[in-house]
């Protein structure tokens, strides 16, 4: 056992130059991560260098709409001496890294998260006793750096980084993006001089009807093994990566129903992951409503070019208007710019004009959005609903975000707010929260998105809610630690998802209440909670996640920020997740996070999830066979053992594109779940009986009846007698 | 006097044993299995019965169960083959009325309208084997009657229960049933009136006035 400060650590660590510490600090609000995965690794500090990303390998498991993406880089030092290299790192929106691992000597040193003062702590040691140790690097809320030292003349530094988010669901479209379009450092092109791939697993209870890629049409494969289950394949050598791949796939569920996936390994108590899904038979009715669009054009907006999404998008609006709908358009960066200074017809001519009015506009100034608000909220009818659509990229000016919340509490009856988050760099905190607090809904666009279809599946959601205080009550199973707890509404095409933890196992029934156009509708649904699941580890960060949102969000609300930090800290250290409050750090190797007394919980969570994450392989490997087996048009012949669709090498899509068309090969329906349960909705409901406290007293009454009845009749009967 | 033959018994064991089925079908999640389904009534014939076993949620079990414990014990105590009667009766005949008085039902789960073929046949016994004896209690005998009527009309309209949280338990009342139990069980009770009309018309109604004029 070494002395935690003996010379012969500081003469290891100079002699052996492999001391890397890497940690990652999250900060500012969670959700707020700039849109962007790429990874880059610089030569830096001053030594100069060139330094190439020689492989990435990027590998995405989507598990009902939480999606685990394991990135995988291998750099190249191209110069013969040795550099300091710095490792960029920004996360998409709303994701959470959960791991990061750097292959040291060939060995893989796996990251730990620990408290963010104390990793600051540790990681000043070491600086102190090296000229220049590995040096961390936080350059601004959204974005990991951290500084590898040394990387050989030559040699390969190869890095891990793995992250959960939750997808985002339009219209029954779930949208995933790998966003590479905003570079960490814009001054580098980022190419990659070797192979770059991305492989899709997915995977859904709902079963999956389509699969597309709207940014790269012609360079995915796709695979259908069942219809619960599908792969997608990209791959491409020596490319531009300078473009958010999107893969968007969609769900299908006819009735409106609830599904549930559980984890529970060991003795803890287990997790799960309820999604509500609004049917088509819930399909919104089409009505007239009032829109008011507000489109941000502050300086900011001319970043990543947002303000042509937003153009694009807000067209793509208005184009979607129906004939009972009115409108006005407004812009803002230091005060608001109405276009008809009234609810306006939606019809053609208007709507050319509102078209014309936005492609005129340019980008520039200040971001001040509450008199935009202010002046939108002044449309509001008592007869008919406001809906107030945002788009911004939210970074207004600090103190701005009180009075904006504000605004929104105080907001006229009858109106809901609407945000759309532009572009890859956005305040998706701020957003969330006043499209949330005023009943409505957030969805964030990027540059590759299909804006029509975005558009309409908005305007959809925003016609009305299909369900409305809803209600859980679980009976059975123990269930606690709902997130969220107040279950926001659902609309159709994007469910509700609710995750939990639960103490018992075995069949339990849930009581789903809920308002369906103005009728309360209260509905049994009966579940099942395993003594054992390993097939879906990925929701218990996600729990964690959203506990930390939650936390997050009081903490912003004004509760004590150290009941917040420490509740936070606890559950960054237990479920391995980078916050605001917590860092990650890598050591050199096992000795080293001993001396620091730092408990290799991470380690112990990555070999499970790994386990859990292979024993998931093999069973979709086995699916992939059947699926492959059953290929083939003759079954009179001796069926050959096809190999799987994707596990031959993927040709170069620019020579031979392998064509957008999901071209399904087969059509395996997918063992119903027991925790797949379809609720009616209407044309029916379940009867019984209805003995309550009434009845009860009647009974009562009625055998109190019975008994002076039989108690006289005897009387009688023994006076006669008598 | 009424004609049928009293068959008393020292413990309600019929209500026990019913009431501990109830029980185990909810403890043993088997609502689903039991539950009848107006849309499709002989599908599976043995619904048509077990349907009263199943139940939307503990509580409509501990309402429905309960009454049915209370009122089941009473009759069978009283008589037991008059019970066993007023029990098959009222379970085949309700769900199959449900078919045709309650179509919007997609299932129907418990005891209650057996309860109701209960009450009805212990109030109606009361009424018409008290009448003459000891008309207050079969006066008050006939007010929960009424009150019951009451009740059912009232479901019948607002489609909710009385003082019964049907919405948070996942159902709706189905008044049909009850009409239809309270019929089964007063047609059992006044099956004695039927045989010998003149008991009802032979009363001397002169005798409960001055009482309730007082």
């Amino acid at each position: 056992m070494k002395s935690p400060d003996t010379k012969s650590v500081h003469v290891r660590i100079r002699r052996s130059f492999t001391l890397i510490i890497a940690a990652f600090t999250l900060c500012a609000v969670l959700p707020a991560f700039r849109a962007n995965a790429s990874g880059l690794l610089i030569a830096d500090g001053g030594n100069g260098g060139v330094l190439t990303i020689k492989q990435q390998d990027v590998r995405v498991t989507i598990n009902n709409g939480v999606a685990v993406t394991h990135v995988t880089q291998v750099f190249q030092n191209t110069e013969n001496r040795q550099v300091e290299a710095l490792y960029t790192f920004p996360v998409p929106k709303g994701a959470s890294v959960a791991n990061f691992s750097m292959w040291i000597n060939g060995k893989e040193m796996v990251g730990e998260v620990v408290e963010k003062a104390r990793a600051r702590q540790i990681y000043d040691s070491y600086r102190q006793r090296r000229r220049d140790p590995g040096l961390l690097e936080q350059t601004d809320f959204r974005t990991f750096e951290m500084r590898v030292f040394p990387i050989a003349p030559l040699a390969e530094q190869k890095v891990e980084i793995s992250y959960y988010q939750e997808l985002d669901f339009d219209h029954d479209w779930a949208t995933y993006v790998y966003p590479l379009a905003t570079a960490t450092r814009p001054e580098l092109r980022q190419q990659t001089a070797g192979k770059f791939s991305l492989n899709f697993d997915v995977k859904s209870q709902i079963p999956v009807s389509a699969i597309e890629s709207p940014s790269h049409p012609n360079d995915f494969a796709f695979a259908k093994h069942r219809e619960d289950y599908w792969q997608a394949s990209f791959e491409r050598r020596d490319g531009d990566l300078g473009r958010d791949v999107v893969l968007a796939y969609h769900l299908a569920r006819p009735k409106t129903g609830v599904d549930m996936i559980t984890s529970r390994q060991g003795d803890e108590d287990g997790y799960f992951c309820l999604t509500l899904t609004a049917g088509q038979e819930l399909k919104a009715k089409e009505a007239g409503m009032d829109y008011v669009f507000v489109l941000d054009i502050s300086g900011s907006m001319n970043d990543d070019g947002k303000l042509k999404i937003s153009r694009g998008s807000l067209d793509a609006f208005i184009n979607a208007l129906g004939a009972g709908d009115h409108f006005e358009v407004m812009t803002f960066n230091v005060e608001p710019h109405r276009l008809f200074n009234k609810l306006t017809d939606a019809t053609p001519e208007s709507k050319q004009k509102a078209v014309a009015f936005l492609t005129s506009q340019e980008a520039r100034g200040g971001t001040v959005l509450h008199p935009a608000l202010t002046s939108a909220y002044k449309y509001a009818q008592p007869s008919r609903p406001l809906n107030v659509v945002i788009l911004s990229d939210g970074l207004t000016e600090a103190d701005e975000r009180a009075q904006l919340i504000d605004l929104i509490a105080h907001r006229p009856t009858g109106s809901r707010v609407f945000c759309i988050g532009v572009g890859n760099d956005v305040d998706r905190g701020l957003l969330n929260k006043m499209a949330t607090d005023a009943g409505g809904l957030c969805a964030f666009l990027s540059s590759e998105d299909n804006l029509d279809r975005q558009a309409q599946a908005f305007r959809r959601k925003l016609m009305h809610p299909v369900a409305g205080d809803i209600k859980l009550d679980f009976q059975g199973a123990k269930v606690y630690d709902l997130e969220p707890q107040q279950i926001p509404n659902l609309y159709f095409g994007m469910p509700v998802r609710v995750y939990g933890r639960y103490r018992n196992s075995g069949p339990a029934k849930l009581m789903l209440t809920a308002t369906i156009e103005g009728q309360k509708l209260s509905r049994p649904v009966d579940l099942d909670f395993p003594a054992k699941d390993v097939a879906n580890p990925e929701i218990e960060r996600m729990w964690a996640m959203k506990k930390v949102d939650q936390l997050l969000a009081a903490g912003d609300a004004g509760s004590s920020p150290n009941s917040v930090s420490g509740e936070i800290v606890r559950l960054g250290e237990a479920y391995s997740i980078a916050t605001q409050y917590t860092s990650f750090i890598v050591l050199e190797n096992d000795a080293e996070y001993q001396r620091w007394q730092i408990d290799r919980k991470n380690v112990l969570r990555l070999k499970r999830d790994r386990a859990a994450q292979e024993t998931v392989a093999h069973e979709l490997a086995a699916l992939r066979d059947k699926a492959a087996a059953d290929l083939g048009p003759a079954p009179e012949k001796a069926p050959e053992p096809a190999a799987p669709v994707l596990s031959a090498p993927m040709p170069t899509p620019s020579v031979t594109p392998t064509g957008p068309s999901p071209a399904p090969r087969q059509n395996q329906p997918a063992p119903r779940s027991h925790n797949s349960t379809d609720i009616e909705t209407g044309g029916g409901s379940n009867g019984g009986g209805a003995f309550g406290p009434l009845s009860s007293v009647g009974v009562i009454a009625l055998a109190v009846l019975v008994v002076i009845s039989h108690t006289r009749a005897r009387g009688a009967r023994t006076t006669e007698a008598a | 006097m009424n004609t049928y033959k009293i068959n008393r018994v020292s413990f309600p064991w019929i209500t026990f044993w019913i009431c501990i089925a109830g029980l185990l079908a909810s403890t043993l999640h088997l609502d689903r299995l039991l539950e009848f389904q107006p849309s499709h009534p002989f599908t599976e014939p043995y619904r048509i019965i077990a349907c009263h076993l199943a139940h939307w949620s503990w509580s409509h079990v501990g309402w429905s169960l309960g009454s049915f414990a209370a009122l089941g014990a009473l009759c069978e105590l009283r008589d037991r083959r008059t019970f066993a009667l007023c029990t098959a009766l009222s379970a085949t005949v309700i769900p199959l009325l449900l078919v045709v008085i309650e179509p919007r039902v997609k299932s129907y789960r418990g005891m209650s309208g057996i309860d109701s073929a209960f009450f009805a046949l212990l109030a109606f016994q009361l009424v018409v084997t008290r009448l003459r004896s000891q008309p207050g209690i079969a006066i008050a005998a006939a007010t929960l009657i009424i009150a019951f009527g009451l009740k059912v009309f009232y479901e019948q309209f607002f489609h909710v229960a009385v003082f019964a949280d049907s919405a948070g338990a996942g159902f709706v009342p189905v008044p049909g049933a009850h009409l239809a139990g309270a019929a089964v069980g007063a047609i059992i009770a006044c099956r004695g009136c039927f045989l010998n009309t003149s008991t009802f018309f032979k009363f001397n109604w002169s005798k409960v006035r001055p009482k309730f004029c007082e």
